[in-house]
């Protein structure tokens, strides 16, 4: 049981202390900054102490472990793209707001504060994508997949021919696909076309995309996408609105992520001719529409890819004629309804794709053309499948 | 401040652990009451302000060690006891509570000189059980959890404190 209170020492405590008129918000900023740095204090311990033990313990191994260096392969000298690195073991399940303010965006974490879509001003990001989760790929995992697709109805030779090719690529070859499906790319967003050759991008140092996470109620974490190592599954994408302090460069040369030598670098070696026709017969979707000067459908194999981006890479087979692809980008859907009556959902998605074309098809000359492809997921095959392909966004 | 979207308060009440949203939902609760134990505790708006910040800090930086045992705002009221106790003993002159505004001695003035005095006298667990149960309104299990001591010594402690208090305090303060 609680006792009363005594009016006398109620009365006497008023005096001791008047009531306080406070802002609650007057505080949390400094206390939000002062916990960032102490965890920040603490990652840098952890950290240390985990190099000096791998030195310790794996020194015998220090080529082993330059060779899984991600970095190299994530850096883009195109300010508005960004190339990242997902986890496979660590998912993101907050809210993602449409839209942020983040005064402070510069290299590193920053603090943004949620605000109105149909705000304008400087610094202003809004919501682009989420990432992928990525499952984690191993032998078992992709036998099952193949179990899956085959009750789900796909062509039980096909499934045969992948599987019989599975058991002749090693181990260390999986574990290399596991880390190339990791990493996916981002670009274009707030508005960033010039003028021909040209392109706006934000100032020295601020980030055109970032990676956020809910922090408070009303403020989220953010930190630059670009060569951003293991953002968890599910991580809310936020592309920065175009300012009047952008300026205009010229366009850089694209740099495809080069799969194939980041692959070599994986694995130490050349793929072999069996892990090479295990990567054709992932890929493998048959296209019954091809062209590439207007928009096409296009319908996807009962086998398709397990992330959407690899999907999209394969839109440029429906030309029919030799490509050589160099890119896929992922780009927010338009503000407008989807060609092809697609649905807008988390299973619809929209990839740039470079390519370069090896053989004049009759439309299209020799050389590198863009091509913008919506994938979907097919909920009963679970898998990624090109849906609709065309020369503009 | 913008509009919150509902998703944030559903997760905040469904979920029993101490996430950024909870314990900033617990603060924005309860701010005003932080702040006046903090005051009362430290002796001065600005220890008070400093004691809250670096309790809010704490607790942020800290939030995967709370246990789910208590509440986020139980959990939050002993990191701000604790924050307001350590700057009152890195500040020399607080303690005796919060001094006037001005410099003007009126009859007022002399009655809070009396009341500040009473109060500094009282034994340190007396005045934070004080403070707890009468500022913040806080009843005696979360006393107890704020001060890390059992429920029943809580309510030991307050009743010594109503006589104590009283007793030093009738005749100056009632007349």
């Amino acid at each position: 049981m609680i006792s009363e209170k005594d009016p006398l020492v109620g009365q006497v405590l008023d005096l001791f202390v008047p009531e306080l008129d406070v802002d609650p918000d007057e505080l949390l900023p400094a206390a939000h900054a002062g916990a960032a740095r102490l965890r920040a204090a603490r990652r840098r311990r952890t950290a240390a102490v985990l190099a000096f033990a791998v030195l310790l313990l794996f020194a015998g191994a220090a080529f082993a472990a330059k060779k899984l260096d991600l970095l190299p392969f994530l850096h883009t000298s195109d300010r508005n793209t960004a190339r990242f690195s997902v986890s496979p073991s660590h998912s993101y399940h907050g809210t993602a707001p449409l839209a942020l303010t983040c005064p402070h965006a510069a290299a590193g974490a920053f603090v943004c504060h949620l605000t109105s879509p149909l705000a304008s001003g400087k610094r202003r990001y809004e919501l682009g994508m989420r990432t992928d989760k990525v499952p984690l790929l191993t032998r078992p995992s992709m036998l099952t997949s193949l179990t899956r697709a085959q009750a789900n109805g796909a062509d039980p030779a096909q499934v045969a021919h992948v599987r019989a090719d599975l058991a002749g690529v090693s181990d260390d070859f999986i574990r290399a696909l596991s880390v190339m499906t990791r990493i996916d790319t981002v670009g274009g967003g707030g508005g960033s076309a010039g003028p021909s050759g040209t392109e706006r991008v934000p100032p020295p140092g601020v980030p055109a995309w970032v990676a956020c996470r809910e922090l408070t109620l009303a403020t989220v974490q953010c930190r630059p996408l670009a060569a951003l190592l293991g953002v968890p599954g599910g991580t809310p994408l936020y592309s920065l609105q175009p300012s009047s302090d952008w300026r205009t460069v010229t366009t850089p040369p694209q740099q495809p992520p080069q799969f194939e030598r980041l692959l070599e670098r994986l694995l130490g070696r050349q793929p072999t001719a069996t892990e090479s026709r295990f990567l054709v017969d992932l890929a493998t979707v048959a296209v019954t529409a091809g062209g590439s000067s207007g928009p096409s459908k296009v319908k996807g194999t009962p086998i398709g890819v397990s992330n959407p981006r690899g999907a999209a890479l394969l839109a440029p087979q429906s030309l029919g004629v030799p490509t050589r692809v160099r890119s896929a980008t992922a780009q927010p859907l338009p503000n407008r309804p989807l060609p092809g009556g697609l649905s807008r959902s988390r299973g619809t998605r929209l990839y740039r794709v470079a390519f370069d074309l090896r053989r004049a098809d009759g439309v299209d000359t020799v050389g590198r053309h863009t091509l913008y492809v919506y994938v979907t997921r097919s909920s009963k095959l679970a898998v990624w499948r090109v849906a609709w392909v065309a020369t503009k966004p | 401040m913008a509009e919150l979207p509902s998703s944030h308060l559903l997760g905040s009440s469904r979920r029993r652990e101490a996430t950024a949203v909870t314990i900033e939902a617990a603060y924005r609760t309860r701010a005003a009451d932080f702040l006046r134990v903090a005051t009362a505790i430290t002796g001065s708006r600005e220890g008070a302000r400093d004691a809250v910040q670096e309790a809010l800090t704490r607790a942020f930086a800290r939030r995967a060690t709370f246990r789910g045992s208590g509440t986020v705002e139980a959990w939050l009221w002993r990191a701000v006891v604790n924050a307001a106790r350590n700057v009152r003993a890195r500040s020399p002159q607080v303690g005796e509570g919060p001094q006037a505004d001005d410099a003007t001695h009126d009859a007022e003035d002399e009655q809070r000189a009396a009341v500040r005095a009473a109060v500094a006298a009282l034994p340190e667990r007396q005045r934070l059980a004080l403070f707890l149960r009468y500022y913040a309104d806080l009843d005696y299990a979360a006393i107890a959890a704020a001060l890390g001591v059992r429920r029943g010594t809580v309510s030991a402690t307050l009743n010594h404190a109503h006589a104590t208090l009283r007793a030093a305090l009738e005749e100056e303060v009632l007349t």
